[in-house]
């Protein structure tokens, strides 16, 4: 063991003992696993889903009728900006990277990821920022200048106070976590992969995640830089935005855009590698065109770097600008059209059973398509000059985002549940919970496609009676309460699924990918052995090897069955040992940038945790010398 | 079971997309971007529609296939269906259409570009001076060396050359049923054309979030005849009705020149007044950057023939009495978040205004009207 450590290397002394016990909350806060990451990036994700769809619940009450005051103007734009910023960098995002951490070295046939500390890093770092985002609520200053943080309005001289300055800084610190986590899995993907498992032989969410974590690398810095100059602007006096010395606030539009267009299909492309994992499984055939749908998502995330002034049609760029993002925006329509003819091609003929996940899965194909079909209308600059800032676009990226990405989302966790945490969750109730979401979405959204082409405007407090919003608000409204019941039916199918403990098997879905290959929870080393790869769905043939001699008419008993751990030697198994150090840099990055607002003490002592956690972790060996006996 | 689950939520659905059209198709709706009356909407709308419908049979032959699927091979028996990897002629064919089909929109679109964005002849063309500021819209005739506020006048039939700026942050003018918003962006100057087919009154609004009131960020369009337009431009160079000395009329003039004529000018029907506004409203604005905070003086709208107005607050009244004072004793009774609730000395507890002098105040700003109100012509609707 000791050529792995090498020679003893220099450590800086510790304050608190590296935790060693696998369980209780020092190894939670110390974990550098995977799947514990996922968990914990799912828990806490969906929490801020909670506090998000609050936020929205209150918006829709306050918009059911005409001329209402329940929710003060000041408020409801903190709502709006709050809810939208939350959704995007605190729920999609960070429940696809729960979706990434629990599978990808799953599907890869790996222990770990690659940089199993840095994973963790990006955990802390993402519920700290995501705390430090929401402190606003209680120094009485929420964000309120939207999601998108237009200046001038959002710059210090028109929007005086810390909301904004809470918001750019915690925007900076997620980024943090989104550009490490990204690389991690980039390098995680490429080199991690089990023997055999070429490029193409990769499964479609591995595929997804790749591409999205190399949007997230490129998009996220963009941003970054983007944050800085704001934060400069509302701290320390520049004036990269502020147009009354000159600063140009559509510089900020460009700059947004740049990273905001990319990042709606960092939002997407994940879902599509979850609906593209379901549909075979439950159909019990082959994805149709896996080499169409995986080149489609890489055509998608590339040439969503060409199309980010299709948010600025109306901003005055001019009929030659309009014209090229026109074009480009339109030609996006192909490759996804690509995706949703192949996703059909794969139920066409197939023998599909209705699970949850199976619904969720056809439900995103049949919203995603309205989305996708709202967009071109969009693209369209001429008419998007009467739907842009109208509740037309509202509708549209609900349907994209919520049709799309929630429903992908909520598919997946009813399809990997038993994988996570091996219980099986209530298919009765998750059919419930399907049908009722289903309603509610459609009756919240739909009726926003003619409130927008009626002519009312996104982010107002209020409209007059004679305007004829009324019936479409207040159906939005009980739509949006539809949605909370089927959340809320969801968490109790999770609490029903924990009390009655109904075992999972490995592979309780006669499923296709390597995941579905070992036990249900899988242990912590994830495979006894490592998996030798020779096709795509390797599991799926490695069960049945007579597919791929032709087609017949029934499977033969399975060839290959879950992995059996009774008799593992553990201490065969390399996996690094637990360290608090990503935990510290987490909590110092985040106290360092509350310090910018309140006071350099609180930057210092941020960084100084930022630079011990730092050192600490780079000095700390692998392994404690100590634990491995053999 | 399932199946009857499945027909069950098709019904649903079905049930719900019917009473959605329902809801829609009102162009009578004050801001419905299908009851066009111009050629710029009308050009914007029918894109949509063009596009719109073709969107349609995408979406009945997608989502069709979806529930053909859903029916046809859910699950009956234990049999592997075929187990079908691809097909490269299907791929391409796919490929194909929606490329065909984006050509198709992308054609009529890209001439619409041209045709909405491109402005026509100075010659023949009225140029307005739009300017946004938080939260109401000034509108300036150079031509006519006109100003007014929250309310433009237009004849029909004739190209309108929009200048759009703004004074502070971005704000979007945005006339649903004449044309397509353009953005007000400070230190831009952006430009929209449009003309109005036939007279009457139309609704604009702020589209873009500019901060506490945009929600009630608004303003009205009145279209004449070109003759009612030259006399509502001539009326712009009437003085108002002369008041008579004593009455509550004229005890609210003086109480207007001590609280209110730092902001509001309320005499731009005189010559030269034109430029002299600008350059109140500059020295305003200049006064009200110095200190956000506590400054007395803020940008304000021109007030000149007020009693003429529509409406009150930035369109979101109608302009008579009862709404005027209740404007004046308290704006947040109104609109949240007002600069002249925020600013003006009179909300000060020392210096507030009694019910009485409200009222007069009132109905001294409803009698700034010229004398033969030709201006009222409009105000059949």
């Amino acid at each position: 063991m000791s050529s792995i450590l090498g020679p003893k290397q220099f450590q800086i002394p510790r304050i608190f003992p590296r935790p060693m016990s696998h369980s209780g909350i020092w190894y939670w806060l110390g974990t550098v696993d995977h799947k514990k990451i996922g968990t914990m990036y799912g828990i806490v994700s969906f929490f801020w889903f909670i506090m998000g769809g609050i936020e929205a619940l209150l918006i829709r009450v306050q918009l059911s009728q005409a001329e209402n005051d329940i929710i003060s103007p000041e408020l409801y734009n903190q709502l709006f900006t709050m809810h939208g910023t939350t959704m995007v960098f605190l729920v999609v995002m960070p429940l696809s990277a729960a979706f990434f951490n629990w599978l990808i070295p799953l599907q890869i046939g790996a222990r770990d990821v690659a940089f199993p500390r840095l994973n963790a890093l990006s955990l802390w770092v993402f519920i700290f920022g995501s705390i430090l985002m929401n402190i606003s609520w209680f120094t009485g200053e929420a964000p309120n200048g939207g999601w998108f943080g237009y200046p001038p309005n959002s710059t210090i001289q028109f929007n005086p106070g810390n909301g904004m300055t809470f918001w750019v800084l915690g925007l900076n610190v997620l980024g943090v976590a989104s550009i490490a986590a990204g690389l991690n899995f980039i390098v995680t993907i490429i080199n991690m992969r089990a023997p055999g498992m070429t490029m193409m032989r990769m499964p479609v969410f591995t595929w997804m995640t790749f591409i999205t974590s190399i949007l997230i690398v490129l998009a996220l810095p963009i941003l970054g830089v983007a944050g800085i100059q704001m934060t400069g602007d509302r701290v320390y006096g520049t004036n990269f935005f502020n147009s009354e010395a000159g600063g140009d606030p559509i510089f900020w539009q460009h700059i947004f855009w740049l990273f905001g267009h990319p990042e709606v299909y960092i939002l997407i492309l994940p879902a599509m590698g979850i609906v593209s994992e379901i549909l075979p499984t439950f159909a019990r055939k082959p994805l149709f065109g896996y080499t169409f749908i995986v080149f489609s998502g890489a055509i998608i995330g590339f040439m969503g770097w060409f199309v980010w002034s299709h948010h600025m049609f109306t901003v005055g760029l001019g009929p030659a600008a309009n014209t090229a993002f026109t074009l480009s925006t339109m030609l996006i329509a192909i490759p996804t059209g690509v995706k949703i003819f192949n996703w059909l091609a794969t139920l066409w003929g197939g023998s599909i059973k209705f699970t949850t996940a199976m619904l969720f899965s056809i439900g995103f194909i049949a919203m995603f398509t309205i989305g996708g079909l709202s967009g071109v209308t969009h693209a369209v600059s001429p008419s998007d000059a009467q739907q842009q800032d109208t509740y037309y676009v509202v509708a549209h990226f609900h349907y994209v985002l919520f049709g799309g990405a929630i429903f992908a989302i909520f598919g997946g966790l009813y399809f990997w549940w038993p994988k996570f945490t091996g219980y099986m969750l209530n298919e009765r109730l998750g059919i419930l919970n399907f049908i009722i979401m289903m309603i509610g979405f459609n009756l919240q959204f739909a009726p926003m496609h003619w409130l927008g082409l009626d002519g009312m405007p996104r982010r107002i407090y209020t409209y007059a009676e004679n305007m004829g919003w009324e019936l479409s608000n207040l159906a939005a409204t009980v739509g949006g309460f539809l949605i909370a019941f089927s959340v809320l039916i969801f968490i109790i199918n999770v609490f029903i699924s924990r009390r009655n403990k109904k075992l999972a098997s490995g592979d309780p879905w006669d499923a296709r990918t390597l995941e579905w290959s070992i036990s249900s929870p899988p242990p912590h080393y994830n495979f006894v052995n490592i998996p030798q790869v020779e096709h795509i769905d390797d599991w799926w043939y490695k069960k049945y090897p007579e597919l791929l001699e032709g087609s017949p008419k029934q499977t033969k008993s399975a060839k290959a069955t879950v992995e059996d751990t009774s008799n593992v030697d553990e201490s065969k198994i390399h996996l690094p040992d637990l360290s608090y150090y990503p935990l510290f840099v987490g909590i110092g990055l985040s106290i360092a940038a509350l310090g910018v607002i309140y006071s350099y003490a609180l930057v210092t002592i941020g960084l100084i945790l930022v630079f011990w956690g730092c050192i600490g972790w780079s000095t700390e060996p692998v392994n404690e010398p100590h634990e491995k006996h053999h | 079971m399932l199946s009857n689950r499945i027909r069950l939520i098709f019904n649903m659905v079905t049930l719900m997309l019917l009473s959605f059209a329902l809801m829609s198709c009102t162009p009578e709706n004050p801001q419905s971007t299908f009851d066009t009356h111009g050629p710029i909407s009308e050009i914007q709308k029918n894109l949509f529609l063009f596009t719109f419908w073709i969107a349609v049979i995408v979406f009945i032959v997608v989502e069709g296939a979806i529930i053909f699927v859903t029916f046809k091979y859910r699950r009956k028996n234990d049999d592997l269906p075929a187990q079908i990897h691809g097909n490269l002629r299907l791929e391409i064919t796919w490929t194909i259409i929606p490329a065909i089909i984006i050509v198709i929109i992308a054609i009529p679109t890209v001439f619409g570009i041209w045709e909405t964005q491109v402005m026509p002849d100075e010659e023949d063309a009225i140029t307005i001076n739009a300017v946004g500021h938080q939260w109401w819209f000034e509108f300036k005739y150079p031509s006519e060396e006109i100003v007014t506020a929250n309310e433009l006048h237009l004849p029909q039939d004739k190209n309108v050359i929009v200048n759009i700026e703004s004074q502070d942050v971005l704000h979007s003018f945005w006339i649903p049923k004449l044309a397509g918003k353009v953005d007000m962006v400070p230190n831009h100057e952006n430009k929209l054309w449009f003309r109005a087919d036939n007279p009457g009154v139309y609704y604009g609004q702020c589209a873009e979030f500019c901060g506490i009131v945009h929600a009630m960020m608004r303003f009205r369009v009145v279209v004449h005849t070109e003759e009612g337009y030259q006399n509502w431009l001539e009326g712009m160079r009437t003085p108002p009705k002369t008041i008579s000395n004593g009455s509550d009329e004229d005890e609210g003039r003086k109480l207007f020149v001590g609280n209110c004529s730092m902001c509001h000018t309320n005499d731009s029907y005189k010559k030269a007044a034109y430029h002299k506004e600008i350059n109140s409203q500059y020295n305003r604005w200049e006064e009200w950057k110095k200190d956000k905070e506590n400054s007395a003086i803020v940008s304000a709208p021109n007030l000149t023939h007020f009693g003429s107005r529509l409406t009150v607050a930035s369109g979101i009244k109608e302009n008579n009495y009862e709404n005027v004072v209740k404007w004046i004793e308290n704006p947040d009774s109104i609109t949240i978040g007002t600069r002249m609730k925020n600013h003006a000395s009179i909300y000060n507890s020392d210096k507030k205004l009694t019910d009485q002098e409200i009222q007069q105040i009132a109905k001294y700003l409803l009698s700034l009207k010229p004398d033969n109100d030709s201006m009222a012509s409009y105000n059949q609707e």
